[in-house]
């Protein structure tokens, strides 16, 4: 065999392969040994569910037509439409309130130095360990009607009412910002990092006063940033189902809308709201990958190291250190809620401010009452198969888009990011309607109502995830790295293991961890599909809290969180160690 | 136009001092370059001229006005930097063109001066051109245009020409010079080339661990290092270490190895450590004198350790056993197409011969045996 004929083949696939001659002929027809279980998951799972829902939102009565969508827009009944009015404008205005808190702390903490400032800056991504439905509560027993602080300060200033209350949109909007704004602070974080220090200066020695210099040079430079961390939290918001779920009241919302046609039993309303907000999603996404693709730059070497102005004086010092305390206050509050209410004992929580018994049995429970531990277990389970899955798939992908040369790449890269595109709750809904009845992909099963339904859910959702990570990482994979194992001697199993594995292991542990901890946690589409057999820990704590069980809630809660912590700060360790392999 | 006066400057950088008291005048129109290694302060001093970062103590001057803490906006200072630190997202017209837009310059002005000065980078043409689109030549180029274009008091050059290949780096270094001679404007080049300070300046400071080892013109420095730093620096200089003795009137450096060297003036004070007058020329040099000959070390009066360093170019290949020269066979050999590179090894001692590549004996081959002449009146002692 020639060097020649095999340098066409996606080579990280072709060094995994035994270089037998009777392997050969498979690898030189990699569509047959890899195409054929890709393209089975892709079609039946991703792309015949979503084909389905077009199909069926078609159909009104049996009636094949618009009858449905003529529902939706019609403007007697505007309910449907003020439910998509409404999570455009609140995903608009999370955009707006994400990036006003995000964008000033990332460049505070990247152009000033004062004490206590990398403490600050490794707090300010403290939102992203709480899962959706724990945040939503926090906030419920913090700030809502009922919550401690303003029946705190009613208290404190002897007023007859609580100062203010949480709830309706405006709740919604301030838990998106709490959760969301760390995108924009993450990625402008970055961006800044990114950006030669030496431009600025070229700037300044120019004329350019700082105002100017960031207006004229840095902010240009932040738009893709900018467009990436707008891209996220307009989609995250539109997707968001647990703060509307749980403070909506009156308002109406399409995810939730889509969640209570199902309810109802209105699959055909269902369906259809589910194709709107799909293709809102997926327009919404391609108008600002455009923008993005139009403006990357490619910057050139960093000239000069950052240099952090140092606070000096007293005054100014105190103040940062005071808005830095806080800020963490703020943003520590939340964890520290769901922990104190993890040692309430249920029940004995009513009409006080505070909690006023406190026990640790709600974590004994956990641990004993198998009742307690099957949601740990079940959540477990899945979480583990579903990653597990995703894992052999997305690595393939990421492997066969990056390394690959065959034509179609491109459309198997769109595919696998459709699910990123698609809110939980139309996964949801798609996979609801595809499985109903038996199918090829389900060998003939029918899946609604068994255990599996969820755990593929959680497969396709976090699959983008996966294959994102894994995507960077091959894409930083430097072909010549292994050809130049290869040239001193390694076999290709030799080479793998020691060359290509140990430079694609990190970014992929990291993706895989996120993928796993975020189906711990996951609850849109767990409030559609689970059954009893599988309930999750985000379901049990929905179903102690309507029996205001407050305290195992929370336990569960804590346990979510800690459990989420420990892989974040694993995936984080596990990805600085690849920044600092990499050259150049 | 500016003269630039820097008084008694430091720097410390978390305690750690990068810049240790530095006091120099750069002169109106004068070409200066700062020198040295990487990690030796040059860019430090640089980016406190421009105004990046301010002294832990000491001054900056420009002509009588002192701006120390004046913020780099506020200088009128054009530098180009290692990286060019063009603006991505801009044009080539658009960054030439920002120093103006900052200064409010009417646009048909504007439009009037940018393509002055990238007609005198030779860039004309290319105004609508994407900065990423450029090759690294022209980026650096686009980089110099914007720093003149502002006609600015002080022209600061940070390694400009790192990025470039060889035979680019040349050109650009002598348009840079060029173009600093036709605008008369001062410059301040840094530089870790000692070959680009040497064609380029008019004057050079040489830098080592935040202090300057020598300030003079560049022939002078080349000619005459004020110590081992220095010399080291310059090129691949020979550097001895020995002892001075006085062997029947006269100086002679003796190496541990046996090597020794008549001078042909008495070393003294490390300000005698110039080029010894013309007329010594003539002078017999000693002949390197084995081991057993230290009877002569009898009368004696051995000093303390200084070096000897000499130009590879000033010894000579020679077949000739007389006096002031020495016995050796070459090691290596290095063809550089007008000269030919030795080194000899010479009993313990390697010497470093530059020949003229048309010399008789440039053909010696790697263990060949062969004599190497060392002019004492060439050799310069140091004393540090």
């Amino acid at each position: 065999m020639t060097l020649q004929a095999t340098r066409r083949q996606p080579r990280f696939l072709y060094s995994i392969i035994p270089q037998s001659r009777a392997l050969y002929a498979l690898i030189r027809q990699p569509r047959v040994l890899v195409f054929i279980p890709l393209g089975f998951i892709l079609l039946g799972y991703i792309v015949y569910p979503a084909a389905l829902v077009l199909w069926e939102s078609l159909f009104r009565d049996g009636q094949f037509g618009f009858g449905n969508y003529g529902e939706f827009f019609d403007p007697d009944s505007p309910s449907y439409m003020e439910g998509l009015f409404n999570s455009v404008m609140v995903s608009v205005g999370s955009v707006l309130l994400s990036a006003l808190i995000g964008v000033p702390l990332a460049l505070i903490f990247t152009h000033y130095e004062f004490p206590g400032r990398s403490v600050f800056s490794a707090l300010a991504i403290l939102p992203i360990v709480l899962p959706p439905l724990v945040g939503v509560l926090a906030f419920l027993f913090l700030y809502s009607e009922s919550g401690m602080v303003p029946r705190l300060i009613q208290a404190a200033l002897g007023l007859e009412r609580p100062p203010f209350s949480l709830n309706g949109v405006w709740a919604v909007l301030l838990v998106h910002g709490y959760t969301m704004y760390v995108f924009f602070y993450l990625f402008t974080s970055a961006a800044l990092r990114g950006i030669d220090p030496a431009v600025m200066e070229a700037a300044r020695s120019l004329g350019a006063s700082s105002w100017f210099s960031f207006r004229a040079v840095t902010l240009p430079l932040l738009t893709p940033a900018m467009v990436g961390a707008t891209l996220l939290v307009f989609m995250t918001s539109m997707n968001s189902f647990s703060a509307p779920f749980i403070f909506a009241g009156g308002f109406r919302f399409l995810s939730l809308n889509i969640y209570t046609s199902k309810l109802n039993g209105d699959m055909a309303m269902a369906v259809t709201q589910t194709v709107v907000l799909s293709a809102f999603s997926i327009a919404f996404l391609f108008w600002m990958r455009r923008y993005e693709g139009r403006r990357q730059y490619a910057m050139s070497t960093k000239g000069t190291a950052n240099v952090r102005r140092e606070i000096r004086g007293r005054w100014a010092r105190l103040l940062a250190g005071a808005a830095g305390i806080a800020m963490v206050v703020v943003l520590l509050l939340p964890h520290l809620t769901i922990l104190l209410l993890s040692f309430v004992q249920d029940g004995t929580w009513t009409h006080q401010i505070l909690p006023q018994v406190y026990t640790s049995d709600n974590y004994g429970r956990l641990f004993q009452d198998p009742t307690f531990w099957e949601p740990i277990r079940n959540s477990l389970n899945m979480a583990v198969v579903s990653t597990a899955a995703d894992v052999a798939f997305g690595v393939t992908a990421a492997c066969l888009v990056v390394k690959g040369t065959f034509r179609g790449r491109k459309l198997l890269d769109a595919l696998v990011m459709v699910p990123w595109a698609l809110p939980g709750t139309v996964v949801a809904i798609n996979l609801i309607v595809a499985f109903s009845q038996g199918t090829p992909f389900s060998f003939g099963q029918v899946l609604v109502g068994s255990f599996w339904l969820l755990p593929i859910a959680y497969f396709v959702r976090h699959l983008p995830i996966v294959f994102r990570a894994s995507s960077a990482a091959f894409r930083q994979l430097d072909d010549s790295l292994e050809e130049a194992a290869r040239n001193l001697g390694a076999g290709w199993f030799y080479a793998f293991r020691r060359v290509t594995l140990p430079l694609i292991g990190p970014g992929v542990l990291a993706g895989t961890l996120l993928a796993f901890v975020t189906a711990l946690g996951e609850f849109v589409a767990s409030i559609l599909l689970y059954v009893y057999d599988n309930r999750p820990i985000a379901m049990e704590i929905l179903s102690h809290l309507r029996q205001f069980n407050i305290g195992s809630a929370a336990a569960y809660a804590v346990l979510l969180l800690l459990l989420v912590s420990v892989v974040l700060l694993g995936s984080n360790y596990f990805s600085r160690g690849t920044a600092q392999r990499s050259l150049s | 136009m500016a003269q630039v006066t820097l008084n008694r400057l430091t720097k410390h950088f978390d305690d750690t001092p990068v810049v240790k008291g530095i006091s120099l005048t750069v002169a109106d129109g004068e070409f200066f370059s700062l020198l040295g290694p990487s990690g030796c302060g040059k860019t430090t001093i640089l980016r406190m001229i421009a105004g990046f970062i301010f002294p832990t103590s000491g001054t900056v001057l420009f002509d009588d006005q002192d701006v120390t803490h004046v913020p780099a906006n506020r200088r009128n200072t054009g530098m180009v930097f290692q990286n060019y630190a063009l603006f991505p997202h801009m044009t080539v017209f658009e960054n030439v063109a920002f120093g103006l837009r900052t200064r409010k310059v009417a646009a048909a002005e504007t439009a009037d001066r940018v393509a002055r000065a990238l007609d005198l980078v030779g860039l004309a043409g290319l105004e609508q051109r994407p900065v990423p689109q450029l090759s690294g030549g022209q980026q650096q180029r686009v980089a110099l245009a914007r720093a003149v274009v502002i006609e600015p008091d002080l022209l600061l050059l940070d390694e400009p020409l790192s990025n470039l290949d060889a035979k680019l780096r040349e050109e650009t270094r002598d348009q840079i010079r060029e173009l600093q001679t036709k605008l008369g404007i001062t410059a301040i080049y840094v530089t870790h080339d000692q070959e680009e300070a040497l064609a380029v300046s008019d004057r050079i400071a040489v830098m080592e661990e935040g202090e300057c080892r020598q300030l003079d013109r560049p022939d002078a420095i080349y000619r005459r290092p004020a110590n081992r730093f220095v010399a080291s620096f310059m090129g691949n200089m020979n550097l001895w270490e020995g002892v001075l003795t006085t062997d029947g009137g006269r100086t002679v450096f003796r190496h541990a190895s046996g090597l020794a060297v008549a001078l042909s003036a008495p070393a003294g004070t490390a300000s005698s450590v110039s080029l010894p007058a013309p007329a010594d020329k003539s002078a017999p040099a000693d002949e390197s004198a084995p081991a057993d000959e230290s009877a002569s070390a009898e009368d004696s009066a051995p000093a303390g350790t200084v070096y000897l360093a000499l130009h590879p170019q000033a010894a000579r290949l020679t077949d000739e056993d007389t006096e002031g020269t020495v016995a050796g066979v070459v090691s290596t050999r290095r063809f550089k197409g007008a000269t030919v590179e030795f080194t000899i090894d010479a009993g313990g001692v390697s010497i470093q011969v530059v020949e003229n590549a048309e010399g008789p004996l440039a053909g010696r081959q790697p263990g060949d045996a062969v004599r190497v002449r060392i002019p004492g009146d060439q050799a310069i002692i140091l004393e540090d």
